[in-house]
């Protein structure tokens, strides 16, 4: 049975882009060379293999005689298969040693994409390590931050929010705030505070320990308690250092997105901090401070019923638009009922009621 | 389907044209964009595709499929197919579209197969057909200059290719080698074997200026290089080019618009 198959001729006094002939084969017996305007033997014991073509899927048989060096390729891929699987047995070294090639090469094609999805797959393992575990990575690394690196990245805070927003260290509400604040805190390590000429029902805690309180928050609590309530869980949050921990969530979420997008920049660390006043506490943040809160609120003699009720003036404001506290925050309304149970357990004649003077709220 | 015989003349030095003499009934394919000038009585047609099958025998799948190779290999969607509806001959020019040379290709002599950089492609006798090349040596296709895509021109009539600079056919013996600079690469017979090779001394990677890889081509077969890719012009164009501002960031990745999200507050 004789098969055969098109093929390109190149060699002396060949066309240079090569002739078209035809190969002629008897599996395992014969090989030879049809169709060219010369007769031509094909030395069997001296042809070399070769793969060849775009797509590495032919077969070149090579040779040399007295003229030169002659090639014939066969590009068709399954038309190669089949002359190498009917190669006669002079050549078996020739096909063994173009099998191991093949090999070879499929081996050699594998290691780029190992590569490249080792590349891709270490920053995207990163990052999942890193969201799934955390709190506890988080947790860490903030504590290993000293003292006077969160001062100066407070400091660094709090000239991003001066740019913004106008901070009065005077007045009835200046001092209302900073009275409160001393006896929450304790006199040894009193917080700073500022004032904020801002609308908006908002305060919030640098790191390092400023406090700053907004007018329209200042102006919306009916009682001193409730302010108080406000400042406690403000201070929580500076006392777990809340911000710092999401100063490095939110440093170590760029790090990690860089290596993986690309674009390095370096100055990763420096655009999250001046990010932070946009970052949100987590909610477990959150619960935490308003339990430390209420705890504090209670060592210090002051009603914690204040800050329970204030939930309830911000549950209502955010009917209309909601204010920019709630905005970061877990609804209000379920913070109230995670501390009403604890006002349950609470003695009704605690705490005495907070003197403050006779208007409240204080005027600016 | 019979490939058209066309006459051709390439008009110019380096900004070139090549005008095509149909007979009646006969028909060119162009890319699109590429067409100059043409004479009363040819008509033009767009086909979405290559043109080159006709309509009756590939349905809209095969169509689809065709133009997304188009797609892939940087060139239009859609060819314009040129025909002579005159009884006398007419003509129809096409024009290079940067700085270089139009070579014509004779499908026939290499075998019916052509494989060019993509984007290459100019004009042919109707019938040619365009498609891709997928790289399948990684390495080749990362430095090799030409990318994992190129273009592969079928058929057995003439097609014209253009790239930048001065073109030069090489003819390689079996088994001779060419280690050309990667980018120079215009196109070759596939029977040229089409990989890269490391430079493999330190000294001339850093100061060599040539790059880590040569692109090395292996006989038999015809080559085709060109002495100055486009991308290298532009690059230098642009070296020179005056720069407003001076500053701006540095578009990195290919997450560009994700990582502007991330970025936060960008109003």
């Amino acid at each position: 049975m004789t098969e055969r198959c098109g093929a390109r001729l190149f060699g002396p006094g060949m066309p240079p882009a090569g002739q078209d002939v035809t190969l002629e084969w008897t599996p395992g017996l014969s090989l030879a060379l049809v169709g060219s305007e010369r007769p031509m033997n094909v030395p069997l014991a001296s042809l070399k293999l070769r793969r060849v073509g775009f797509d590495a899927r032919g077969v070149e048989l090579a040779w040399q005689d007295a003229v030169g060096t002659w090639a014939c390729q066969v590009l068709d891929g399954d038309a190669a298969e089949r002359l190498v699987a009917g190669l006669p047995p002079p050549l078996d070294a020739a096909r063994d040693e173009l099998a191991r090639g093949d090999r070879r090469a499929r081996r050699g094609a594998a290691w780029p994409f190992v590569a490249l999805a080792v590349v891709i797959g270490l920053p995207l393992l990163l990052l999942v390590l890193f969201i799934l575990a955390q709190d506890r990575i988080v947790g860490a690394i903030a504590a290993r931050i000293p003292a006077p690196v969160e001062a100066q990245l407070g400091a660094l805070t709090l000239a991003q929010v001066r740019a913004g927003t106008r901070l009065t260290t005077s007045g009835p509400q200046y001092e209302t705030v900073r009275r409160l604040a001393r006896r929450l805190a304790g006199e040894d390590a009193p917080p700073r505070v500022f004032v904020a000429e801002d609308d908006a029902i908002n305060a919030f805690a640098l790191p390092g320990g400023t406090l700053v309180v907004n007018r329209g928050l200042i102006a919306a609590t009916r009682t001193p308690e409730e302010l108080a309530g406000v400042l406690a869980h403000e201070i929580q949050h500076v006392r777990l250092r809340h911000g710092l921990q999401a100063l490095v969530r939110a440093a170590g979420m760029h790090v990690l997105w860089s290596l993986l997008a690309g674009d390095v920049g370096g100055s990763a660390a420096g655009e999250a901090a001046s990010k932070l006043l946009g970052l949100k506490f987590s909610r477990d943040a959150e619960h935490e401070a308003d339990q430390g809160g209420f705890d504090l609120l209670v060592t210090r003699g002051i009603d914690p019923r204040g800050m329970v009720s204030f939930f309830g003036t911000l549950a209502r404001s955010s009917g209309s638009t909601p204010p920019a506290l709630l905005s970061t925050h877990p609804p209000s309304a379920a913070r109230e009922a995670a501390l009403a149970l604890r006002l349950n357990a609470l003695a009704s004649d605690c705490c005495a009621p907070l003197q403050m003077g006779n208007d409240w709220p204080p005027r600016p | 389907m019979a490939m058209d015989v066309i006459d051709y003349a390439i008009i110019g030095k380096d900004m070139q044209f090549v005008e095509i003499e149909l007979d009646p009934g006969e028909a060119a394919v162009g890319e699109a964009g590429a067409m100059m000038m043409m004479q009363d009585g040819i008509e033009m047609d767009t086909v979405f595709g290559d043109g080159s099958r006709s309509g009756a025998t590939s349905g809209l799948m095969g169509k689809l499929l065709g133009a997304g190779k188009r797609l892939v290999t940087g060139e239009s969607l859609f060819t314009t197919i040129y025909h002579n509806e005159s009884t006398g001959k007419r003509k129809v020019a096409f024009a290079a579209p940067y700085p270089g040379h139009i070579i014509p290709i004779d499908l026939r002599e290499l075998g019916g197969t052509f494989i060019c950089q993509k984007d290459s492609f100019l004009c042919a006798a109707r019938g040619v057909s365009l498609g891709i090349a997928f790289q399948r040596k990684l390495g080749t296709a990362l430095f090799g200059g030409e990318g994992f895509v190129m273009q592969k021109l079928e058929g057995d009539g003439l097609a014209f290719v253009h790239a930048g600079g001065t073109l030069v056919e090489k003819i390689l013996s079996p088994g001779e080698t060419l280690r050309v600079d990667t980018g120079c690469v215009v196109g070759f017979q596939p029977s040229v074997n089409f990989d890269i090779q490391y430079v493999g001394k330190l000294k001339s990677v850093i100061f060599g200026g040539e790059g880590l890889f040569f692109a090395t081509l292996v006989g038999p077969g015809k080559v085709w290089l060109q002495s100055l890719p486009i991308s290298r012009l532009a690059g230098r164009v642009l070296a020179y080019a005056p720069r407003p501002g001076g500053g701006g960031r540095e578009e990195g990745s290919i997450l560009g618009m994700l990582g502007n999200v991330l970025d936060g507050d960008n109003s």
